[in-house]
């Protein structure tokens, strides 16, 4: 079993892996942190767990939220509003 | 009342101060405006980018907003922050607020600039006069292991 998961980049994020958005397929199972190791991986993001949130459909998740099918994810980046 | 958004036009502030609901029971109006500043970390700036997750970004302004409302008693609270390319001087947010008294007023603005710029999912990219650019980063970001509100500016 495979998940597809849609994955948006920001910022820097969008700057390293020269994308704003791609869709993947994970293991079942897999965690939004596996997928951000495969990813910083494969990109050489500068930042790792301990930088970044999670947006797993919109929403705040946690790391080791398992993912689904379908799922929409978004790596946030240290943020600068104001 | 809350109103927040997140605009690709110009912000005209001058509009949405006279935008006010009425509001008899509010002897404060506190507003704060953001604007671009042509010096960052010693660095002569020219212009900025701002990025937007759009859909995360209204939902976390909204629940500031709406904690503001409750923790300090505002009858009121606007927060529209803009997206896109900005000059030197341009508004790039704008938070307004009201409330029975002046207290209320000005701690409750300044808990939304603040938990804004700590939270919600908005990027600045600064292009430097001598060609560089980066993607800055708020001080008091929230970290995934210090993941509540709280902190403050200095």
């Amino acid at each position: 079993m495979q998940a597809r998961i849609a994955v948006r980049y920001f910022a820097v994020l969008k700057d390293c892996s020269g994308k704003q958005s791609e869709e993947l397929t994970v293991a079942a199972g897999a965690r939004a942190s596996d997928l951000y190791g495969m990813l910083a991986e494969k990109y050489a993001f500068p930042l790792g767990l301990k930088d970044i949130r999670v947006a797993v459909n919109d929403e705040f998740a946690k790391f080791d939220q398992p993912l689904n099918d379908g799922d929409k994810v978004a790596f946030i980046p240290p943020v600068s509003g104001g | 009342m809350i109103d927040v958004a997140i605009t690709a036009e110009p912000i005209d502030t001058r509009a949405l101060r006279a935008n006010l609901p009425e509001h008899p029971d509010s002897g404060g109006y506190v507003c704060f405006e953001g604007h671009i500043r042509d010096i960052n970390h010693g660095k002569k700036v020219r212009r900025l980018d701002y990025e937007t997750y759009d859909e995360l970004a209204l939902k976390e302004l909204t629940r500031i907003c709406e904690t503001a409302a409750e923790r300090f008693k505002l009858g009121f609270v606007r927060a529209v922050h803009r997206k896109g390319s900005l000059e030197i001087g341009e508004p790039a947010v704008m938070i307004q607020v009201l409330s029975r008294h002046r207290r209320e007023a000005f701690e409750g603005c300044r808990f939304v600039i603040d938990q804004l710029k700590a939270r919600v999912p908005i990027w600045k990219k600064e292009y430097y006069d001598d060609g560089s650019t980066e993607w800055t980063q708020c001080h008091d970001h929230v970290s995934p292991d210090h993941d509540h509100e709280g902190h403050q500016h200095p």
